[in-house]
């Protein structure tokens, strides 16, 4: 089985302006694999690294340390072709709808430019029908959108005109930063069925970067949950989510705040009482979430856990599981599940 | 429709008065020579040797005859001042033309070669940038233009162009540095264009305004340049005549000395009624590029004055004679109407909006962009500022109305009973200020002075509510991390120990896991001071787990309201229903709907219910009345037609499930 894109062992380690560093990516090993056209998320919170790991597999980071491959070609020996074919067949649609239109243009520019750049039509009428196709799959109807200005076009429907162009190139894969963190409640759901249409029809593979965990869970099949550029804990939405393993991954989901009033927050005394909540002043060389991890163990401190599988489509780092067997290849994805 | 379109045909005043007054001269630059002949002018003679200006009127020839009418007289030899006028306007304009192509032509290809390539290029431009912006353009031009033989217009119009071209080249790569970091950019790139065509096709539309507007500054001060060299006689040249040069043989020929006002009167005005228009023209252009800069003018700023006093005092007339204050609420907003001045037309940003709240209660406002939830929060406070104007309401504070009281209770009122914390709080800081001393200053204000050691308790007070360390009080804001500002802001909220907290989004820009602490921190506060906090927000999870009673906001009006949970198990208004639907959640997969159709635009809203067009219920009714608020059941308001014909909404009709795909 090939792998479509590969990560091994990548650091990606920035220099701060007047010395010192911060580790936005730390010794990440994931594969996508040709044939599974699973939609996986990266999920954390600001600071996490997911967006430094989108743009390490877009190639338009190097990494400091490991490699990264595209078609088991290195990102950093690849010519000036094979990066026109990778900027092609890794499509990112963006966070914000706003400005990715340029102003000047009607919406229809940014179509028009896929399809004269990558030849998709050989006429007029041809492109045309190409682009009514590509709408009615994400549910625009083309008299409401097309001519008109990015303004004139709801948030909604501009990120699902995102959508559309991406689909439009024919990519093998696409890359959704945050896709609807900047939309309306009312009008997310419309972008996130229409991503996953995209996946389902045309088998497309889909990265989903995201720090919202819910939606993560109701369209991906697959997710990794990142602390500090790390991947603390990984493996199928139904494990990871409805059983979170890592303190950090139960951390996270208690912290959701869900619209169900059986589930409400207890009111404390003091809120500082949950201790995950709390930080230690303590410096770690171990893991990274040993400060604010409310079982860390003195080894914790001194030592970085390493992936464990604790059961069917799952793995954590954390010194927890030791007792359940390592996950060998490092890769993340091994314990994915595909069989959605 | 095109907002650049319409922008463009929508002439401000100050654009066409520039454009008008420089078309003039242009006009009569242009014009002029052909009713006029060259060798009555001073041009004409500049072959010529000049007799000395100290020569008697008498002592010297009269060089032409006296048959053409001298429309503004002549000069000493008897020349047509108007004539020469005519000859030097256009080399005066042509100067300024020149320098402007000139300088804007090369800074605008260095602009946008240092700003996109960036790198060495970028550095070796800025370099030699910064040395010519060092140099004093004005001293460096005297000494060398100075010593120039006979120089053309050309000459001097590049040597101007040469120290004036980083201007323009530093404002175009700012531009062009901010344009490429736009996601447009690496969309293109994804689109398969070259960085050349990414360049041209996207980037350089884009900065077409800003061109225009250096062009105009390029062109004004090389007029400038060009007239202060030449009026202190430092151009050496016989080979052009411009306004400047005329003033200068004025002045050496005696006209300036003799008082012959109608000889340098007449290029003074010309020169003035170039430097107007471009004045004007570059000032309507600004407005133009920037709309807001419209409203400041004094005129303007007289209006809004006049407006928010009118609406003031209407405001004081229906007071007295409102309704006696509901005793069992602390915050009681009645019929609040929030107007946006726009261009286009009045936005109904908060229309007839109704609500209570009581002592210690928590209740939340939701609604999407562009519902009017902050204007409506802000106006609470009476702290809209224009465009925005309370047209309408009262916001009784334990039966005080904010909306009609003096301007100086209003202050006593502010932070005291109610305080808000504003969105983005962050921002909200005093940026030069130690947070601890913010805070005493609101105390003294409010309190008037205390003991020092009083003072510090109080303080040591208002960190301890918001889980702060006292330590913090000696800090600046940029010292603390974004929960920590936040946390700050809510300090100097609550120092007062408010009656009402609004709280704005307080957790936008913060993970969830500090979210929820920052949010239990409130709820904490919020008991401890027996206030009562409204929250504004659009996350539907929030709410449900901060607030006791919700208010829905839809197009600026409230569609519903009732107890958090009575909405969440029993939405009465299709909009919280279809809004609640749309949730993803966390116990089981489910196929996602969202509400189809988009939030209307509040300019010119149609009559009638504003979500009709979204609402799967929709009728007849509902395109022509809006539906007044109705009480539905205890502790209950709804503003929906369904009701009361209905006891509770019907299950959804097929059309809003399949709402995904035919959107």
């Amino acid at each position: 089985m090939t792998n479509i894109l590969e990560m091994d062992k990548v650091s990606k380690i920035f220099k701060r302006r007047g010395g010192g560093q911060v580790v936005a990516v730390d010794n990440v090993t994931f594969t996508l694999r040709e044939g599974h056209s699973t939609m996986v998320a990266i999920a954390g919170e600001s600071g996490s690294g997911k967006s430094t790991l989108a743009l390490l597999l877009m190639g338009q980071h190097e990494p400091t340390s490991g490699s990264v491959r595209y078609m088991g070609k290195d990102l950093s020996e690849m010519t000036r072709e094979d990066r026109a074919q990778l900027r092609r067949e890794i499509q990112p649609i963006y966070q914000d709808p706003y400005s990715a239109y340029n102003p000047f243009y009607k919406v229809d520019h940014v179509l028009n430019m896929a399809i004269s750049h990558y030849n998709l039509a050989n006429s007029e009428a041809e492109a045309e029908e190409l682009i009514t196709e590509s709408l009615e799959l994400v549910g625009l109807r083309p008299e409401e959108t097309l001519g008109r200005y990015p303004f004139g076009l709801s948030g909604g429907q501009r990120q699902r005109l995102m959508v559309t162009r991406a689909m439009i190139c024919k990519p093998k894969i696409i890359m959704a930063d945050e896709p609807v963190s900047m939309v309306d409640a009312s009008l997310r759901a419309t972008i996130l069925s229409s991503l996953q249409a995209l996946n389902k029809q045309f088998g497309i593979p889909v990265i989903y970067i995201t720090h919202d965990l819910a939606t993560a869970y109701q369209i991906c099949d697959n997710i990794m949950i990142m602390y500090s550029g790390c991947v603390v804990e990984a493996g199928s939405v139904e494990k990871v989510i409805r059983d979170p393993q890592h303190p950090y991954t139960q951390l996270l989901i208690s912290s959701i705040p869900l619209p169900d009033t059986s589930q409400r927050w207890v009111d404390l005394a003091g809120a500082d009482t949950d201790p995950a909540i709390l930080v230690s002043d303590r410096r770690t060389t171990g893991c990274r979430f040993a400060p604010r991890c409310p079982y860390a163990m003195d080894k914790c401190w001194s030592t970085a856990p390493q992936p464990r599988v604790t059961g069917e489509y799952r793995a954590v780092a954390c010194f927890r599981y030791e007792d359940s067997p390592p996950l060998e290849s490092a890769d993340v994805a091994d314990v994915f599940d595909y069989s959605a | 429709m095109a907002r650049s379109k319409r922008k463009l045909t929508k002439l401000n005043a100050h654009l066409v008065f520039g454009a008008a007054v420089l078309g003039f001269v242009i006009l009569f630059s242009v014009i002029g020579p052909f009713f006029v002949d060259k060798d009555d002018s001073l041009l004409g003679s500049f072959g010529e040797e000049q007799p000395p200006f100290w020569a008697k009127q008498s002592d010297r020839s009269t060089v032409h005859s006296d048959d053409v009418l001298h429309l503004f007289g002549t000069d000493l030899q008897g020349r047509d001042v108007f004539t020469t006028v005519v000859y030097a306007a256009p080399q005066t304009l042509l100067v300024g033309i020149l320098t402007g192509l000139i300088s804007l032509g090369f800074g605008a290809l260095m602009g946008v070669l240092a700003g996109f390539l960036q790198g060495r290029i970028d550095i070796g431009i800025r370099f030699v940038s910064d040395t010519l912006v060092a140099i004093p353009t004005l001293a460096f031009l005297m000494v060398f233009v100075a010593r120039m033989d006979d120089p053309s217009i050309y000459i001097i119009a590049l040597s101007i162009a040469v120290l004036s071209w980083p201007g323009a080249a530093r404002a175009i790569r700012s531009q062009v540095l901010t344009l490429r970091e736009r996601q447009y950019i690496s969309i293109a790139r994804s689109n398969g264009q070259k960085e050349l065509e990414v360049l041209f096709r996207e980037v350089m539309p884009n900065i077409f305004p800003l061109l225009l507007a250096q062009f105009i500054g390029a062109v004004n001060g090389g007029i400038g340049t060009a007239m202060a060299l030449e009026v202190l006689g430092l151009v050496p040249t016989r080979r052009y005549l411009s306004l400047g040069l005329m003033i200068f043989w004025v002045q050496r020929m005696g006209g300036i000395l003799r008082g012959m006002w109608w000889w340098w009167g007449p290029p003074i005005v010309l020169i003035a009624l170039i430097f107007t228009g471009l004045f004007f023209l570059s000032s309507g252009m600004n407005v133009l590029v920037n709309p807001r800069l419209a409203s400041f003018g004094a005129a303007a700023k007289r209006r809004t004055k006049a407006r928010i006093k009118e609406l003031l005092l209407a405001r004081k007339d229906a007071a007295k004679t409102m309704a006696p204050p509901d005793r069992d609420a602390v915050l009681e907003i009645r019929n609040l109407h929030v107007v946006y001045e726009t261009a286009e037309g009045p936005v109904k940003a908060v229309n007839d909006v109704s609500f209570t709240i009581k002592p210690g209660e928590r209740m939340g406002l939701i609604g999407e962009s562009g519902s009017g939830k902050t204007t409506a929060a802000i106006a609470m406070m009476r702290l809209s500022r224009p465009p925005a104007f309370i047209t309408k309401g009262q916001v009784l504070l334990e039966g005080r109305d904010l909306m009609s009281i003096d301007d100086d209770e209003l202050r006593r009122m502010r932070l005291k009973e109610i305080a808000m914390v504003p969105q983005a709080s962050m921002n909200a800081l005093n940026p030069v200020m130690r947070i601890g001393d913010q805070i005493k200053d609101a105390l003294v204000v409010h309190e008037g002075r205390m003991s020092k050691r009083a003072m510090q308790a109080r303080v040591d007070e208002a960190f301890r509510m918001v889980d702060l360390p006292i330590e913090v009080g000696k800090q600046y804001p940029h010292q603390l991390s974004g929960g920590m500002k936040q946390r700050a802001t809510m300090a100097i909220a609550v120092a007062l120990r408010p009656k009402v907290i609004l709280a704005d989004e307080p957790t936008s820009a913060l993970d969830v896991v500090v979210q929820k602490r920052m949010m239990l921190t409130l709820m904490r506060l919020q008991r401890d001071l027996g206030a009562a906090v409204l929250l504004i927000g659009h996350d539907i999870g929030l709410m449900t787990q901060f607030v006791d009673t919700l208010g829905v906001l839809y197009a600026g009006r409230l569609v519903e309201w009732a107890p958090v949970g009575d909405i969440l198990d029993n939405a009465y208004h299709p909009y919280s229903r279809m809004l609640i639907e749309s949730l993803p959640t966390l116990t089981h997969k489910k196929s996602l709907i969202g509400i189809p159709g988009m939030p209307p635009q509040l300019l010119n809203l149609p009559p009638g219910c504003p979500f009709a067009p979204r609402c799967p219920f929709v009728f007849d009714r509902c395109r022509e009345v809006n539906p007044e608020v109705q009480t539905p059941g205890p502790g209950r308001q709804v503003a929906c037609h369904l009701y009361p014909s209905h006891s509770s909404l019907p299950p959804l009709p097929i059309r809003g499930l399949v709402a995904t795909a035919a959107d």
